[in-house]
């Protein structure tokens, strides 16, 4: 920083420093996703501000100002059709905030700043939930509660003191608030529901699947390492090549694209399942990542789902709402089994538009001409792609026409999308019921921790056929492509799919392995995070108050809990601080007291009523090689607690000859 | 506190003016320290109320727990405010007499056994400025201007220091009212009438006249002195100018008297006589002290000055 830029800043009283500091902060997040030119406009008026604290230019007129507001207002109007609700409710926020430090003339304007600065941070929260924004967020709150203390040391203005003492104090605050903040946490009563309903832009456009596959419309597949969901099975997991997630279920095809309900029908009771199980259940909870959807991932196939769940005719699991925080939910699935032998599938599960696929539909007749067993023409089929020239590509061609019959007989080079669809579309012509099911395959097990961590980037598309006597059954086309026709070989981008049994093991560098660890270690941290602080809902407090054994519905109880540990917290508060109190704050004292700590271990306690002066000459005779030491000590303390005139001088020497003392009791 | 009564004890009057007059300093601790929020107070537990609707509607968890945690720092903010206030020991000493329209110094030393108090308020009365003070660790002296007050004796009024340290959420006061009272003097008429010469009784009596000189003693010589007292025979002996006093010296010895003041209102009048002590003790003069019902007879000096004008502070009609 050049010299005229530091005297210039240096002109900014200190407290303001500190609050600017704060809203930068407080604002930085929220600017990238504001439009451009508010983005510009708060920073802004933030060093408008800052320039006119240093002296250099002059605050708008009110009039002025009023003008501005309403030009942002009216493009916040413009931008989002609505000022009120998530997204345009903080923008008018931090643009109010950021106009109002401009008319800030008065102690009271001040505290508004400071209020609104308060309620963005939690505002923020609907939009961010991570553990490092948190962070981030709580260091804002401590800048702006230290501003807010040093406003309060000076109520006048004018005399700004050192910021030192408002940070520290502003820790203190927050770390002694800390166990009541808890107390409340957990207990203080957490409604079911939304008040007046989800606002719909709550829900923003996330990473995920889509109710829509269409195939040779997306050239490439996302690389997405965010996380999905994590899961924690009750037992050993299964292994990662049996573990199907079931997401959407598309069923009608339109020559293109698949589609899924985009409201799933919540079509069947848990006693019409016709499920027979093969193997043993398994148990398991789902910590989902907000996806702004409302269906749910289960393992193939789902016994028993979550009570505030649906589930369709398609085995589709949906919450009642779109998830748009951070869900837990419990499910048991049975990985073996056998699914609707009873009834074969209506004709919708045949539906293929006339004059879709011409080529496709000639091979189906073929394969059925060889083939009259159901099984047998899924095995074909899966043969059909093992041994002609088809690829796996994260990055295939575009498919303008046809994308069926130019994915099975041009381009060969596709995506799990490309086989599953092609698949179906082949399956459906043969006269065998299929439907595509999307979702995640497999997942990576931190080994720090028995969890399993499923990423956007193990999103996978697979097929269900129903094969008479057998039911549904899934097939995964994709799998059948050997591994050396995998395209990009790069670690990163090579499938981690049902191929995973067939990958090639390159052994990992130092680096490779230590970043490994850090990023598991970083898992780790974001589940534990999930699970105790995000996760923490109605269900887990109901959950928590049955563990302490309080009836979670008797609200007298609940109150009881809550009041009695909120007045324990502050109780523990008043202790503490009397408790430091107590430890004096002369430093002479404090100094002292260390002094006869050591000498108590050589039996030199002062006796009561015993004068300093006293004590020491009796510690003299006692410690004869350092007599002199002593006395010194005893004057210079006697001289600062009782001399007009003790200066910090000595002191210093004080706590100098103190530390350097050696007791020695031989002259 | 103990003895206090039901009543008393939730009096309106106590947290605002306290039950009258104490002795002795005051010791701030749990029971005369009452605490409520500011303003700002108010407004942040609107901005609370807003923060928990929102975490509910969105049912977010995070939301939550930073309300619960601003919340929880406001209530942490409370029992600071409170702490910074208590354990101080104030004692107050009485202002120094002032004349009417100056504002009379009250002195008030903080005596703090404890770490640093920072930002402590004290006012007379409500509206009032307050003055301000940090007071760290030790004895801390800080001077309180009361309102200026009429001429007359004033019980010192209710004090009251406060904070709002360190969140500017919540105030504590506690109500420091003295025992004492704080004198005030007529202010002085800007120009007063020359008062009438004369000495005092015993010299009324005879004539005026400097036959009757009682010699006083040698004093050195001041500017204005006349010739005729010059004790020449020592200016002779190289000793320097002296002058001879004389008791009972009408020439420089007046009588600062109500009836002798034009007509006028008894507040113009002590104005006045405010005046003429001012005036006849700048130049030196003895002066006496005649009020209806009331004489103080001829004197000199801060002593003497200091007694004319609590006079005249304290008269009283009838």
């Amino acid at each position: 920083m050049n010299a005229r830029l530091a005297r210039w800043l240096a002109r900014v009283p200190p407290a303001h420093r500190l609050l600017l500091i704060g809203l930068a902060m407080l604002a930085l997040p929220h600017l990238l996703r504001l439009p451009a030119w508010l983005a510009l406009a708060i920073p802004a008026l933030l060093l408008w501000r800052l320039a006119h604290d240093a002296g250099r230019v002059r605050l708008p007129s009110r009039f002025v100002l009023l003008g501005l507001v309403a030009a942002a207002v009216a493009g916040l109007f413009v931008h989002y059709r609505t000022l009120i609700g998530r997204d345009a409710g903080s923008a008018l926020l931090l643009f109010l905030i950021a106009a109002k430090l401009l008319e800030m003339h008065r102690r009271r304007d001040v505290y508004v700043v400071l209020f609104l600065a308060d309620f963005l941070i939690v505002v923020g929260f609907l939009f961010e939930q991570s553990l490092p924004y948190t962070l981030w967020m709580g260091a804002t709150l401590l800048i702006l509660l230290a501003a807010q203390i040093h406003f309060a040391r000076h109520p006048a203005g004018g005399d700004d003191g050192p910021l030192g003492p408002d940070l520290r104090l502003a820790t203190r605050l927050l770390l002694q608030s800390l166990p009541l903040a808890v107390v409340l946490f957990l207990f203080f009563p957490r409604p079911g529901g939304p008040l007046w309903g989800m606002p719909e832009d709550a829900l923003g456009a996330r990473t995920g699947l889509s109710a829509t596959l269409s195939p040779g419309r997306i050239s490439h597949l996302s690389d997405d390492d965010a996380v999905a969901f994590r899961v924690r099975f009750r037992g050993p997991p299964p292994p990662p090549g049996r573990l199907y997630w079931r997401g959407l279920v598309h069923v009608h095809f339109d020559g293109r694209s698949w589609y899924a309900p985009h409201h799933p029908v919540p079509a069947l009771q848990p006693a019409e399942l016709d499920l027979q199980e093969l193997s043993d259940p398994v148990h398991y909870t789902v910590t989902l990542e907000p996806h702004d959807r409302r269906w749910l991932f289960v393992l193939d196939a789902p016994l028993s789902v979550p009570l505030d769940t649906v589930i369709t005719v398609d085995r589709q699991v949906a919450s009642p709402r779109p998830v748009s925080e951070l869900k837990r939910y419990s499910a048991i699935s049975v990985l073996r089994y056998r699914l609707d032998t009873r009834h074969r599938p209506g004709p919708v599960y045949l539906a293929v538009p006339d004059g879709a696929a011409p080529r496709t539909r000639a091979l189906a007749s073929r394969l059925r001409a060889a083939q009259a067993d159901d099984r047998a023409l899924v095995n074909a089929a899966l043969d059909y792609l093992r041994s002609e020239p088809f690829f796996y590509s994260r990055q295939p061609p575009l498919l303008p026409d046809d994308p069926i019959d130019g994915f099975l007989f041009d381009s060969r080079i596709g995506f799990c999308e490309h086989y599953a669809s092609a698949f179906a579309v082949l399956l459906r012509l043969a006269g065998i019921p299929a439907r595509v099911v999307s979702g995640y395959q497999g997942g990576e097990p931190n080994p720090l921790d028995d969890y399993l961590i499923v990423r956007q980037s193990d999103a996978h598309a697979w097929v269900e056929a129903w094969l008479a006597g057998e039911g549904w059954v899934r097939i995964d086309p994709t799998a059948a492509i050997p591994a050396e026709r995998i395209l990009e070989t790069p670690e990163r981008l090579r499938p981690r799919r049902a191929e995973a049994g067939d990958r090639v093991q390159t052994a990992p560098g130092w680096l490779q392995r230590g970043l490994r660890r850090i990023g598991f270690v970083w898992d780790m941290l974001d589940e534990r995070w999930n699970q105790w602080i995000l996760g923490f809902d109605r269900h887990r407090q109901i959950d928590l108050l049955q563990r302490l054994g309080i009836d979670p519905f008797d609200w007298r109880a609940t109150a009881g809990l809550l009041g009695a540990l909120a007045v324990l917290a502050l109780a523990g508060l008043l202790l503490y601080l009397r408790w430091r109190d107590r430890e004096t704050h002369d430093p002479a004292i404090r100094i002292w007291r260390r002094l006869c700590r050591r000498l108590a271990r050589h039996g030199l306690v002062p006796a009561p009523g015993e004068t300093p002066r006293a004590f020491g000459r009796r510690c003299a005779r006692k410690m004869q090689g350092s007599a002199r030491d002593l006395e010194r000590i005893v004057a210079l303390y006697l001289r600062l607690r009782y001399a007009p005139d003790a200066s910090g001088r000595d002191l210093e020497e004080m706590q100098r000859r103190v530390r350097g003392l050696k007791l020695d009791e031989k002259a | 506190m103990a003895g206090m009564r039901l009543r008393q004890r939730f009096a309106l009057r106590r947290f605002l003016r306290g039950l009258g007059p104490v002795a002795g300093p005051h010791l701030t601790r749990a029971g005369n320290v009452y605490i409520l929020p500011t303003r700002q107070g108010l407004g942040f537990l609107l901005v609370l109320a807003l923060m928990l609707t929102g975490a509910i509607n969105y049912v977010n968890s995070l939301a939550f727990a930073f309300t619960f945690l601003l919340g929880s720092v406001g209530i942490t903010g409370i029992v600071h405010t409170w702490r910074n206030l208590l354990g101080l020991r104030i004692h107050v000493h009485p202002p120094e007499p002032v004349f009417a329209g100056t504002a009379p110094r009250l002195a008030l030393v903080f005596d703090n056994p404890d770490g640093p108090r920072a930002a402590l308020e004290i006012t007379a009365r409500r509206r009032d400025t307050p003055r301000r003070l940090e007071a760290g660790q030790g004895q801390t002296v800080a001077h309180l201007d009361l309102p200026p007050a009429p001429r007359g004796r004033h019980p010192l009024p209710a004090l009251q220091v406060s904070t709002r340290f360190p969140l500017g959420l919540f105030r504590a006061w506690t109500i420091v009212h003295p025992e004492g009272d704080c004198l005030i003097w007529p202010k002085p008429a800007e120009s007063a009438p020359a008062p009438r010469a004369g000495g005092d009784a015993h010299t009324l009596a005879g004539e005026a006249g400097q036959g009757r000189d009682d010699f006083a003693g040698l004093r050195d010589y001041r500017r204005g002195d006349s010739l005729h007292h010059v004790h020449w025979k020592a200016a002779a002996r190289q000793q320097g100018l002296l002058v001879k006093e004389f008791q009972g010296e009408t020439s420089e010895s007046v009588i600062l008297d109500w009836d002798g003041l034009p007509p006028a209102d008894a507040e113009t009048r002590l104005s006045l006589l405010c005046r003429q002590i001012l005036d006849a003790e700048a130049a030196g003069q003895r002066y006496a002290l005649h009020l209806p019902g009331h004489a103080i007879p001829s004197g000199r000096g801060a002593d003497h000055r200091r007694r004319c004008l609590d006079a005249l502070a304290l008269w009283e009609a009838g």
